[in-house]
């Protein structure tokens, strides 16, 4: 437990810096690149006064070294700026859109979970078979399918060809008012406050998003999955613990137990890629997230909350692969602390 | 690992299906590139029909909303996204395999070298922190949509890749003896590390190499998608399916499934030649 | 009375891509009860796989064609995976080769025996805990209550040997079948393990199968002996009827190679060569040598200690020693492949050890290396030509032409055809790969070659050519060898001189045919006494030592030796012994030897059966 403790303890440490980095990167990420944000808010007929007045009140005219200081203290204190599009702050925004984004993100992640690493166990312990040829298919699209594509099919062939699921439109139905704010994820909000008919809106509008993601993105895993397993079961310890007379069983929970760690590695490199690769679906189903924000963003050249998203993304991603070293560690006992 | 010779890689490619297909797939892709816009029925960025009139004799793709033929641009989009993914990806290459190369080389060598190798994976580091979409998404958008400026951001994001695949190898074979033999025949460190350790340790790269270009061309696609790519009407297929979205949802469903088959199909092709070519690659795969 | 286990006709195919190949084909054999069989064979004879056969545990693309295996009567080859999970662990016990793969990384040692303790036999899992410390302290594995809950890849590998041990004897099985027990481990602990499975099968009153590639450890441990080649069994013999006349031409031919036959005139040139040595500055001289690394936690590992020898003109030396001693870290720092931590290593004369790297580079010219693993010291991508031709280029003025002239007689000299300058490293053999190794060393007529365990990685017939190889070029070229080494018997046909190491120490310092004959030093005693030589007939005279080779990262104080040394007393925790001259031409690091050397008790015969 007090090793434990340390390394949790170190790891924790570690990803400061990291922060640190980050931040410095979203920062310099602007005044680096091509293009003055002053001459895109000042329009293009400004005077030169009008641009320095924008530049001095952006802050622009400062030694970069306190520029990057205030920056810091802004967002200590949450303010990521005015979005001037929306003419809010960027904090109000983000509280808005990221729980929507995080609802399909990890509902994606736990669903292929669920699904991607039984089936690729029982791939792998089972030999030949209709199933496997199934498996081996589905797995070989791993990474190569369009997930717009993809979302756009099932919504032709759902939507529009059966008619079984609802016009996608977002979150939830026209008609249907939003449930009271909790976490900020209908279905969760809904689930605890008791709202009958938003849940199930929210439910009917989340099946072919999350089913896009899974269907595109579950490969991986099963794929990883499959393949370590099948490598574990081939390995030296599995042939030994059969030559003991262990059970079946057991040789199973031996080979699966040294098959779980690069397969938590592939979980967590679904969720830092869906942290960003949900944006496309998000805009096709109108889901009102975080990626569509930025693309909303990004198009206007709306420059804080592009900042904004490109920096809170970031910290996510540090924050899983924190969570993947921690169960990494409790799986295998071979990570020094 | 033994060296190559292409007559090899096609009896290897005969027995296997998958490589055999992401072959073909590559090749015809290279060869719209070079011809696609030339041997077109149809101009390929102005409308020669009826709007969304579905696949016929002389569509064989239909058209899009504003009448322009589908499988026209379908033959010239090779041109642009097979153009931005090959270009981003060679730069990503040859920037990924030498800075591997230095910091696994390097990784425990004097003081100055080890700086340098845990500096380089330090930065990697860091620009894997961003997730890889939001992160390309960022980057073109603010520096303003436009083909060099995808192949930019490509390349920058795909370095990291690169590396640490480059950087492992050259680690296995750092602790090779034939390093040491080299360098006791005379050979500096930065010859062993480019001359003998390099060569030994490009295979995993060159694999990486064949599935980011698949990969280049989906995120490539996902940029115009969502209109942070290359502008319109380009015939490009991640705007032709942006472009029949709307249809699709209607019912015109000719607008976006050929477009999108075409990209499935293409990144498939070039992921299951890098998959393949990583099992012919590596002899421990062959009976 | 039936025979405990008979394999009767056994054929086993491998079904590849281009039709199936015989593994096996028509293996006969018996094992009696208590009876100890050896199975001898080089890599490829089929040894392992009749091992794995005989459990059940073939599997595709292996397939059993014809044949039946007997355990007491009983047919195992038709019997099902349930029913043969009953007889796995119970009735056969079988610890595989490479015994740190063997092991479940993610469990302790403890779980791992009581999942097989209660797989045949319900208990409470107390009950299976303790049954389970039993097990590890009856095979030698000190504090087993601790050692239970440690991980696998915190033991050692002697310790991991013995832990697979105590896994396949956990139910006292009728038959016990084991894979290359001691290969990968130090002759000192191979030893231990060894007299450890003799005991362990006669207090079980068991029968044993023991599969090996070493002649030697079938000669001491073995009643019966199976030679196999090819898949089939050449020979069937009583141990002591096989190494007097063994019957087929296969057999004696494996039994020369193995055999070390002792070189008359070396003594001799080894006087000669001190004799030419003398009044000129030595080819190298180590000076207090010390090189220690950082390891995790801030702490330091010091391989080498302390280390002062030097080499003549034209003198072979050999620096012997088991793993962790540092021998190979010595060879790495006279090459600058790794920078000393202290000393100085002088080459006739000139201080080598601070010399810039692109000055040293000059110098590599001059002394040379060859490598253990021939096929890992060679760039496969590299042609053969381009491989010898290298250090030339690199180091010398030469035409393109004087370069291949150059090339094609070094390939004379080590015995191979000049076609071979075209061939990749993979086109050619282990054997063939290391007279490369050997020719690119040469290539620049170096003062001095470092070999580090040059036949280590060799089948044994191999390693008798290369090693002849090396005499013969070494008469004729009068190169200085420094011969880093664990294997006793090629230092003993090579080298004017040897020296022991022992954690990172220099033990004993002498003549090569003095020190074998008469070691003195505890270490070198135990060391020479644990080598087996392929006669039943030698008399082991055991002198062992106590334990395990401690981490070079905690160091015992005073002599490094006195927790395992029998001779040890009081002083010995507390002074570190020097090396001085205890008799001529002898050096020696231990309070307890006095000048005259033993006492009449202590007389340690001749190793008897090296000579044939």
């Amino acid at each position: 437990m007090r090793r434990f403790a340390l390394f949790a303890g170190k790891r924790l440490l570690f990803t400061v810096p990291q922060l640190f980095a980050v931040s410095v990167i979203v920062f310099f990420m602007i005044r680096l690149l091509p293009g003055d944000p002053s001459y895109m808010l000042a329009g293009p007929y400004a005077s030169p006064d009008r641009i320095r007045e924008v530049r001095s009140t952006l802050g622009l005219d400062q030694p970069i070294t306190s520029q990057y200081v205030r920056y810091v203290e802004r967002i200590a204190h949450g303010d990521f700026g005015t979005s001037w599009r929306t003419s809010q702050p960027v904090l109000n925004d983000i509280r808005q859109r990221l729980p929507a984004t995080l609802e399909l993100v990890v509902g994606a992640v736990l669903l292929s979970v669920v699904i991607g690493i039984p089936l690729g166990v029982a791939v792998a312990t089972s030999r030949g078979g209709v199933l496997e040829r199934g498996v081996f298919f589905y797995g070989m699209l791993a990474g190569s399918l369009p997930d717009f594509w993809i979302g756009l099919l099932l919504i032709l062939i759902f939507f529009y060809l059966l008619g079984w699921a609802p016009a996608p439109v977002g979150q939830l139905d026209f008609a249907v008012s939003s449930p009271d704010h909790i976490t900020g994820a209908y279905v969760v909000d809904a689930l605890l406050t008791g709202n009958g008919p938003a849940f199930w809106s929210a439910c009917g509008q989340l099946v072919l998003p999350l089913a896009t993601l899974v269907l595109v993105y579950m490969p991986l895993v099963l794929k990883t999955a499959r393949s370590t397993m099948e490598e574990m079961l081939l390995s030296g310890f599995v042939v030994q613990a059969r030559a003991s007379g262990l059970s079946r069983w057991m040789q199973l929970r031996y080979a699966l137990g040294n098959a779980l760690p690069p397969v938590i590695t592939v979980v967590g490199i679904e969720f830092w890629f869906l942290l960003g690769g949900a944006v496309l679906v998000e805009t096709i189903f109108a889901w009102g997230g975080l990626g569509q924000y930025a693309v909303e963003s990004v198009i206007n050249s709306d420059y804080a909350p592009i900042q904004a998203v490109v920096l809170i993304t970031a910290a996510f991603t540090t924050l899983v692969f924190l969570v993947v070293d921690i169960l990494y560690y409790l799986l295998d006992p071979r990570i020094s602390v | 690992m033994r060296p190559l010779r292409d007559t090899d890689l096609w009896h290897f490619a005969r027995l296997r299906p998958g490589m055999l297909f992401g072959l073909c797939v590559i090749i015809l892709n290279v060869c719209l590139a070079a011809f696609g816009p030339a041997i077109a029925p149809f101009p390929t960025q102005a409308p020669v029909g009826a709007s969304l009139v579905s696949p016929n004799g002389t569509h064989w793709f239909g058209t899009d909303v504003s009448g322009m033929d589908i499988f026209s641009r379908v033959m010239a989009a090779p041109r642009i996204d097979l153009t931005i993914a090959l270009v981003s990806t060679v730069i990503a290459f040859a920037c990924g395999v030498a800075l591997g190369v230095i910091s696994g080389y390097f990784a425990q060598g004097d003081r100055a070298g080890r700086i340098a190798s845990t500096l380089i994976m330090r930065i990697a580091d860091i620009v894997q922190a961003f997730p890889m979409f939001v992160f390309a998404l960022a980057l073109v958008g603010l520096s303003g949509p436009s083909t060099k400026n995808v192949i930019i951001a490509l390349a920058f994001l795909n370095i990291p890749f690169f590396l640490r695949v480059t950087r492992g190898t050259v680690l296995q074979v750092r602790s090779r003896t034939f390093v040491e033999a080299a360098i006791c025949a005379g050979n500096t460190s930065l010859r062993t590390a480019f001359v003998h350790v390099m060569p030994n340790a490009l295979a995993p790269a060159m694999v990486h190499f064949s599935t980011t270009v698949g990969f280049s061309i989906l995120l490539t696609a996902g940029l115009s998608f969502v209109g942070a790519g290359v502008p319109p009407p380009t015939p490009e297929l991640g705007l032709m399916i942006q472009v029949g979205a709307q249809n699709m949802i209607t019912g015109q469903w000719w607008t976006a499934l050929f477009p999108g088959l075409c990209l499935a199909v293409t990144v498939l092709a070039f992921s299951l030649f890098g998959d393949n070519l990583r099992v012919f690659l590596d002899p421990t795969n062959r009976r | 009375m039936p025979a405990l286990l008979e394999v009767k006709d056994l054929t086993v195919e491998f079904q590849g891509d281009r039709g199936a190949r015989k593994v096996l084909d028509g293996v006969h054999l018996q094992v009696r009860d208590g009876e100890t069989l050896g199975i001898v064979g080089e890599s490829g004879s089929g040894k392992s796989v009749l091992l794995t056969t005989i459990m059940g545990l073939l599997q595709p693309p292996w397939r059993v064609t014809t044949g039946q295996v007997r355990l007491q009567g009983r047919e195992l080859l038709t019997l099902s995976e349930r029913e043969l999970g009953t007889i796995r662990g119970q009735e056969l016990g079988l610890a595989l080769a490479n015994p740190r793969q063997r092991l479940n990384p993610i469990l302790p040692i403890g779980r791992q025996l009581t999942n097989v303790l209660r797989a045949h036999r319900p208990q409470r899992l107390d009950e299976a805990v303790a049954r389970a410390a039993e097990l590890l302290s009856s095979v030698g594995i000190p504090d087993p209550m601790t050692r239970l809950q440690a991980y696998p890849h915190e033991l050692s590998g002697g310790m991991c040997q013995r832990a697979i041990l105590a896994l396949a004897i956990a139910h006292a099985p009728r038959l016990l079948m084991v894979d290359e027990p001691t290969s990968g481990l130090d002759v000192t602990i191979s030893a231990q393990i060894l007299d450890l499975l003799r005991d362990a099968v006669r207090t079980l009153r068991s029968g044993l199968i023991v599969v090996s590639r070493d002649l030697a450890i079938v000669a001491h441990y073995c009643e019966r002996v199976l030679v196999m080649r090819g898949g089939r069994v050449v020979e069937d013999a009583p141990v002591q009827w096989f190494f007097a006349a063994p019957r087929e031409l296969y057999s004696r031919q494996l039994l020369r190679a193995a055999a070390a036959s002792r070189d008359a005139d070396l003594a001799e040139e080894s006087a000669a060569v001190m004799n030419r040595a003398s009044g000129v500055a030595p080819v190298l001289e180590v000076d207090r040598l010390v090189k220690r690394f950082p390891v995790k936690g801030g702490r330091l590992l010091t391989a080498v200690n302390d280390v002062s020898f030097t080499i003549g003109r034209g003198e072979a030396v050999a620096l012997v020693g088991e793993s962790g001693s540092g021998k190979t870290t010595v060879g790495r720092c006279i090459l600058r492949l790794i920078e000393a931590s202290e000393g100085t290593i002088r080459f006739k004369g000139h201080d080598i050890s601070l010399l810039p790297t692109a000055q040293f580079r000059k110098l590599r010219s001059r002394i040379q290396m060859v490598f253990q693993d021939p096929f890992d010291s060679m760039d496969s991508r590299q042609r053969i030509g381009d491989a010898i031709m290298e250090p030339i280029r690199l180091t010398k003025t030469m035409s393109a032409g004087e370069r291949r002239a150059r090339v094609d007689a070094l390939l004379d000299l080590v015995g191979l055809e000049h076609g071979s300058v075209s061939l990749y490293p993979h086109q050619m053999s282990a054997g063939q790969l290391q007279r490369v190794g050997v020719a690119r060393a040469i290539a620049t007529d170096p003062d001095l070659i470092v070999f580090d365990e040059p036949t280590s990685a060799l089948d044994v017939s191999v390693r008798a050519e290369i090693l002849n190889l090396l005499r013969d070029l070494q008469r004729r070229l009068g190169i200085a060898y420094l011969f880093i080494s664990h294997d006793l018997t090629a230092v003993r046909r090579l080298c004017h001189r040897t020296a022991v190491l022992y954690l990172g120490r220099l033990v004993e310092v002498g003549e090569t045919e003095a020190l074998f004959s008469e070691p003195l030093h505890p270490y070198s005693r135990a060391l020479l006494s644990s080598v087996l030589y392929p006669n039943p007939a030698q008399q082991r005279v055991p002198f062992a030592l106590q334990g395990e080779i401690p981490s070079p990262i905690n160091q015992p104080s005073g002599c490094t030796l006195h927790a395992r040394c029998p001779l040890a007393t009081e002083h010995c925790a507390r002074i570190v012994p020097e090396l001085d001259i205890k008799r001529p031409g002898r050096r020696l690091a231990c309070l307890n030897v006095s000048d005259a050397g033993l006492s009449a008790s202590d007389h340690v015969p001749e190793h008897e059966g090296s000579g044939r």
